[in-house]
């Protein structure tokens, strides 16, 4: 942002205007002062990240991970990212400037380029929770693909917006980027834009590299998601899954009692060992003889899993619904 | 104190100077002169050389007189040096409007 008349600044002392402050600081500050206020912005957003594991892991990424670091750690993420994009900025002005500069207002300009970030710390701190709990929720959904596993519908609405005001501060800050590059190199046009592009990918590279170097010197490494409490309370998908095919398979070999002993107690009584057989005897009698299993799903119904065995008979195909409970056991049983 | 032109109002050309007066015994001198290439900065810009030897050539100082930041001065001073370069080795070109 530039005075209506550039002359005006050369002879008298300027003024500070919001818009220039806003989208241009680098225009009235750089160098050391720059470098003091970025740098105190940057460690202050990696102690925020540290109380909540919210990882700013690249020039532009940033991550909120099972992942815990210690502290200095957290520090060092946002100290690598600014310190990559100020050296390729710092070559990239030295090959294509034509006029000198100091490494002092690169090195300066990219730290306080950064002052959006606290921003979108904040915004991050305060939505963490359900930026955590939605991907959880997503990585059980990819592992368990036959699992009704429900988001909030809370969470989505404060992922999006984060999303969305997340983006906008994100440009805000490669805008000042560039300027900062712009202003303390001194080079415009497609030239300015051009390196500037390059040296932001290969930064965000190398700092990428240096968080995996982080991950290394502490010897932490992502972890799956925690399980909620409904579902540490529960047997895996995988295994309801099996374990519904498993007494279906008690049906077909026709060992009731090691069928009815799984049975909820509640469920005893109203399903005896033989008005099991019955029934069983009486759904082969409808549809015919048992041929083979077709498959088996499973679902979430509040505090109970449902596992679904798919059975073909001679004459129909037969939907086997068991409720299990928290403690694994039958609460309910229907052919559909 | 009225502006002295350094470019021709119709042509745009550089202007020399023809005649110079003393204001203490009138006297008038004529020839054809040509303008020290400072002369041909704006005054904006003559200014800002001026409080730059002022400064002692300090960038610093001068970026702590008018507010900005060391880059910003150091671009106004290499636009001016650009400025000047560009006249020094086109002496006849004229200058755009």
């Amino acid at each position: 942002m530039t005075s209506a008349n550039p002359h005006e600044e050369l002879a008298t002392p300027s003024r500070y205007r919001i818009t220039t402050l806003l989208f241009n600081p680098f225009h009235y500050v750089a160098g050391g002062k720059a470098l003091l206020i970025g740098l105190a912005v940057i460690l202050f957003i990696g102690w925020l990240g540290s109380l909540k594991n919210i990882h700013f892991n690249g020039v532009l990424s940033l991550h909120v991970l099972h992942l815990t670091f210690p502290l200095w750690a957290f520090l060092a993420e946002g100290v690598i990212a600014w310190v990559s994009m100020a050296v390729l900025l710092l070559i990239a002005g030295k090959i294509f400037s034509k006029t000198s500069f100091r490494a002092i207002d690169v090195f300066g300009t990219q730290a306080l380029a950064r002052w959006p970030s606290l921003f979108t710390g904040l915004l991050l701190f305060v939505s963490a929770d359900a930026l955590m709990r939605l991907g959880d929720r997503k990585v059980q959904q990819i592992r368990h693909p036959e699992a009704a596993i429900d988001s909030s519908v809370m969470d989505i609405v404060v992922v999006v917006l984060v999303v969305i005001v997340g983006i906008s501060l994100v440009c805000w800050m490669v805008y000042l980027m560039y300027k900062g590059y712009s202003v303390s190199c001194n080079i415009k046009g497609g030239r300015a834009i051009g390196t500037f592009i390059v040296a932001l990918i290969l930064a965000e590279l190398l700092a990428q590299g240096g968080f995996q170097g982080l991950m290394a010197v502490t010897q932490q490494h992502i972890t799956p998601p925690a399980m909620t409490a409904s579902q540490t309370a529960a047997p895996a998908m995988e295994s309801l899954q099996q374990s519904g095919e498993q007494f279906v398979d008690l049906l077909v070999r026709e060992d009731f009692d090691a069928a009815v002993a799984q049975f909820h107690p509640v469920m005893k009584k109203g399903l005896s060992e033989p008005a099991l057989r019955k029934a069983w005897r009486d759904l082969m009698t409808q549809c015919g003889p048992y041929q083979k299993q077709l498959g088996s799903r499973t679902a979430t119904q509040g505090d109970y899993r449902v596992a679904f065995v798919t059975c073909q008979f001679e004459r129909a195909t037969v939907d086997v619904k068991i409720v299990f409970d928290a403690n694994d056991q039958i609460t309910g049983l229907w052919f559909q | 104190m009225k502006r002295m032109p350094t470019t021709c109002p119709s042509c745009a050309g550089k202007l020399s100077v023809k005649r110079l007066r003393c204001e203490a015994c009138e006297t008038e001198v004529e020839g054809l002169y040509s303008l020290p290439a400072l002369a041909n900065l704006d005054h904006e810009e003559q200014e800002f050389i001026l409080k730059f030897i002022q400064a002692s050539g300090s960038l610093k100082a001068m970026a702590d007189h008018m507010n900005l930041s060391y880059p910003t001065v150091r671009s106004l001073l290499d636009a001016i040096i650009e400025k000047l370069n560009e006249k020094k080795s086109s002496p006849n070109k004229k200058d755009k409007k």
